[in-house]
């Protein structure tokens, strides 16, 4: 009975002008995009590895001079994109591209690629994901919001039922009849983007897993888009018309997909509120001189700091030390500073964590925000994936530190002048990224997961509750 | 009381009493009220900053005063580097100015760029560019979320809004089978859809135009009267076309559950598709590129001249022979020569940092030239423009900063080759920020936008008029 339920349903689509037109138009947005996507990515990664390759070029050709100089020469590290980037660009145009690895400091990434666009980038960001994360759902309503109002306006919901179909298998049969005829579309949209994945490469390294990743996301996709269409078909059974119906589902596609994002920033920007630029660079610096937890201010810990180790050493002066005192010293403030930004980077990383959790625990209100989440980590394109990798850089710029400082104590006498050469500047191991796998992105999704399973359900309640209505009023 | 205005009381009446208009209604109350609480707390963060930098900038002011006058009695002798007097130290991070820019008097009603593009922007002898300024912290989910403004509920909403109470404007008088009563009064089929059209639009206007404004005065936003005329046009217009597309709809004869989905279809492509093929064209056809480059290449300048500056500073002699200090090339100092290499590696890479402004113009040239696709583009552009927060206001507001941070330099320049040192007195001939807000210039940008939105909506509704040129089409009449 189902399997001709199913082929009703999915003739009927197919027969329908509507379907045909926005089939057409969204398949058209859905290659556009998946094009443009990839155009642009092979293109930011070429030149972010050029540039990396020319910073690290320049780190070994920077010519003989003292290893702290060369600290604060550093190197520039340029974030690598996703091959998967070209389904969902995430949030990589609104971060920086690159950060300047140096002595001291731990430099935030800078430069938006967004900040070089016209405003109308913004209100106008087609890609590969927003087409499937709104266009798609607005096919779906479009196909589905007659499914029982229209046979129960038309008179035929009657005739089926008395045949005795049991009103939920009904209303399963036209979730997959929609199914179905969407696949029609979806289906080569799915082949293309794994085509276009297998010739962009991996490259970059800023993922690992691409394949199970993509599998993934086909999943989560379908996930959504199968709450839609139990939506769509459960308030198509609910409504008292096909125009009511109608109107209902356009206010949830617009409440869901259009309010949401932006109610929910502003929720979690009152609840989880992010110091400004001026109050962060402030209060590192503040640290940095004063001391926190304990810690004192920095005249105190130098002194402290020389004293202790002229003890140990059993020294009156730096120069009666068998080691260069500076490049202890050096390192010293090195970590004392490290502590310092793990407090503050940590406490921001930390702060922004939990806005997005927010986010998630409000998709449980609208499955949009679980789908972008969900869609943004598995496509390596979120938030926490530039956190790691900010991580990792970090991690990089106090082993160059160490190198270098480790370098000034053993190799140079306190006071004198000291000068290295390119041997030195090659001890220092390339940066290399590797990115994290699959789950490691689902780590902290836990709660999107939760979301979008809990709307699967609430879907299918709805359904089966509409059609069981539905049949009772026929 | 004439057959016309008959109508269009009715139709008042009829709207009035829909359940549904007054759900709308109130929807559109809260979601007005709260885009211009949203507007109008961007624009005073953005107020706020402003004037954070400026109190820093002051104090800052007088304490480098203080620091020189404690140099020139004596009391204090700093480090060649800490030493405020030198022009070199006070043309940097010690005597920086900030290029600001304010807020607009209407920035409530759209935050545009003004959250990507920094207000604030530290002028140095290094260089000032506001698109490459440390960004103001903020998650990047919330930036590509956007902002619930009033702009993007006008541009999207507004005319989902407008496509629900007129999709079945006609249709449904057919199905309900009262068109033909109504039809055969002595009155033209013309006059009936301009009367339905006439309540339609001087409802949805009254309602969202009285809401922003109410909003506005609640919040207390500052509004400048003529903009907020410019933004009601604006309003009006775009409501007017997407009004106009329902009628034309209606009158081609389809049911109304066919004119819902062609409208809606309509909505799709005028507000996301058009919108969106234009600014990827854009994208394709004149990229920016990557600023990891200029990352790059800047270091790279910064080494080929540094290994040359003995040279480029025997250059800048020869050119200005009238700065050389007594002795000679050898003995001008080490700030001397940072500042020489400075200025020629931003010479040279100016060309480089031209790119970048030059991609962005010819995608604004670009989206320019085909906004005419979409009313939504328009719209959009001119909203943002009567904001200030458009990309004509940004663009003006980087080349002014180009501008100051020219003449930044060549205030300092002579002092810097010329080893002069700086008096307290000198500090009052800095030069100062000042951004001139060209007012009268916001009424001629915004001209383009509304004579396009007239024309557009025109058109809709002389086609729908044609349409009924003998009492309708043989389909629509029943």
């Amino acid at each position: 009975m189902l399997r001709h339920i199913v082929r009703k349903e999915v003739r009927e689509t197919l027969r329908d002008g509507r379907f045909r037109w926005g089939a057409a138009l969204v398949g058209l947005l859905l290659v556009l995009s998946l094009a443009a996507g990839f155009a642009h990515r092979q293109d930011v990664q070429r030149s972010h590895d050029a540039a990396q390759a020319m910073s690290w070029s320049q780190w070994l050709e920077q010519g003989d001079k003292n290893p702290h100089s060369a600290a604060h020469y550093g190197i520039y590290v340029f974030r690598p994109v996703s091959s998967l980037s070209l389904v969902d660009r995430g949030v990589d145009p609104y971060m920086g591209v690159s950060t300047w690895l140096e002595a001291h400091y731990q430099n935030p990434f800078e430069h938006r690629a967004v900040q070089d666009t016209p405003a109308m980038a913004r209100f106008a960001d087609l890609t590969a994901a927003t087409t499937l994360q709104l266009l798609v759902p607005l096919l779906i309503l479009l196909l589905a919001f007659r499914s029982f109002s229209g046979e129960r306006e038309q008179g035929t919901l009657r005739q089926v039922l008395s045949l005795g179909v049991d009103p939920g298998r009904l209303a399963y049969g036209k979730v997959v009849g929609v199914g179905v005829a969407l696949s029609i579309l979806l289906v080569p949209a799915a082949a293309l983007g794994a085509l276009a994945l297998l010739v962009a490469g991996p490259g970059g390294g800023a993922v690992d897993g691409e394949a199970a990743r993509y599998v993934l996301l086909l999943v989560t996709y379908l996930a959504y888009f199968s709450v839609i269409a139990l939506l769509a078909i459960g308030v198509s059974a609910l409504a008292p018309s096909s125009r009511a119906a109608l109107a209902i589902l356009l206010c949830i596609w617009i409440a869901n997909g259009l309010l949401a994002p932006r109610l929910a920033s502003d929720v979690a920007r009152n609840q989880v509120p992010l110091p400004t630029s001026m109050e962060f660079q402030a209060a590192i610096q503040t640290d940095l001189a004063e001391g926190f937890d304990g810690h004192p201010d920095r005249a105190t810990r130098q002194a402290a700091f020389r004293d202790s180790v002229m003890a140990a050493h059993g020294a009156e002066s730096p120069g009666e030390l068998p080691f260069n005192f500076a490049g202890l010293s050096l390192q010293a403030g090195e970590e004392f500073a490290n502590l310092v930004f793990d407090r503050n980077f940590g406490t921001l990383a930390e702060r922004v964590g939990d806005q997005l959790e927010l986010h998630r625990r409000l998709g449980f209100l609208a499955p949009h925000l679980a789908l972008r989440s969900l869609s943004m980590a598995l496509t390596g394109t979120d938030p926490a994936h530039h956190e790691r990798y900010a991580a990792v850089a970090e991690s990089h710029r106090r082993l160059i530190q160490q190198i270098l400082n480790d370098d000034i104590r053993d190799n140079s006498r306190f006071g004198e002048t000291y000068i290295a050469d390119g041997s030195l500047w090659a001890a220092v191991p390339e940066f290399e990224y590797q990115g994290p796998g699959v789950r490691w992105a689902l780590a902290g999704q836990g709660t999107a997961v939760a979301a979008l399973l809990f709307w699967l359900l609430f879907g299918a309640v709805l359904a089966r509750a509409g059609a069981a209505t539905v049949a009772r009023r026929a | 009381m004439g057959a016309f205005t008959r109508i269009l009381a009715h139709e008042l009446r009829s709207l009035l009493a829909d359940r549904i208009v007054w759900i709308a209604a109130v929807a559109v109350l809260l979601l007005t009220g709260y885009g211009v609480h949203v507007g109008a707390r961007s624009a005073d963060a953005q107020r706020a900053q402003v004037t954070t930098a400026l109190e820093e900038e002051g104090a800052r002011y007088t304490e480098l005063a203080s620091a020189m006058r404690e140099i020139r009695n004596g009391t204090a002798s700093p480090s060649p580097f800490q030493d405020p007097t030198r022009p070199y130290v006070a043309g940097r991070a010690r005597g920086q100015r900030y290029a600001v820019l304010p807020a607009s008097p209407f920035q409530a009603s759209a935050v545009g760029q003004s959250d990507l593009i920094p207000a604030v922007v530290p002028v140095t002898l290094d260089g000032a560019d506001p698109r490459s300024t440390r960004e103001e912290i903020e998650n990047p989910v919330h930036l590509l979320s956007g902002p619930l403004d009033l702009a993007f509920l006008i541009t999207f909403l507004l005319p989902l809004l407008a496509l629900a109470v007129s999709f079945d404007m006609m249709s449904r008088e057919r199905e309900q089978g009262t068109l033909a009563l109504l039809l055969s009064q002595p009155v033209s089929a013309r006059s009936i859809v301009v009367a339905k059209l006439l309540a339609r639009w001087g409802l949805l206007f009254v309602l969202s135009v009285g809401a922003a404004a109410g909003a506005l005065l609640l919040t207390g936003a500052e509004v400048a009267g003529d903009r907020f005329v410019l933004w009601m046009g604006v309003v009006g217009l775009y409501l007017g076309f997407w009004l106009g597309l329902a009628a034309l709809v209606n009158v081609t004869g389809r049911d109304s559950s066919r004119n819902a989905v062609a409208l809606a279809f309509a909505w799709l492509v005028f507000v996301i598709v058009i919108p969106a093929g234009v600014q990827i064209s854009a994208g394709l056809l004149h990229p920016v590129p990557s600023r990891a480059e200029l990352v790059a290449l800047e270091r790279e300048e910064v080494r080929q001249v540094q290994e040359q500056a003995s040279a480029v500073l025997a250059q800048y002699f020869d050119d200005h022979p009238e700065l050389l200090p007594e002795g000679s090339v050898d003995e001008v100092d080490f700030q001397t020569r940072a500042f020489a290499v400075n200025e020629e590696v931003r010479q040279r890479l100016a060309p480089v940092r031209d790119r970048y402004r030059e991609g962005l113009e010819s995608q604004n040239e670009w989206v320019r030239s085909l906004r005419w696709l979409s009313p939504t583009i328009l719209a959009y552009g001119t909203l943002l423009d009567l904001a200030g927060t458009g990309d004509a206001r940004m663009a003006r507001f980087e080349s002014e900063v180009a501008r100051f941070h020219a003449e930044w330099v060549a205030h300092f320049e002579p002092m810097i080759f010329g080893n002069r040192r700086l008096t307290p007195e000198d500090l009052s001939r800095v030069p100062e920020w000042r951004f001139l807000e060209e007012e009268e210039s916001i009424t001629l940008a915004a001209l383009p936008g509304l004579l396009g939105l007239l024309l557009m909506s025109g058109l809709i509704l002389a086609l729908t008029l044609a349409f009924l040129r003998d009492g309708g089409d043989r389909r629509w009449t029943p």
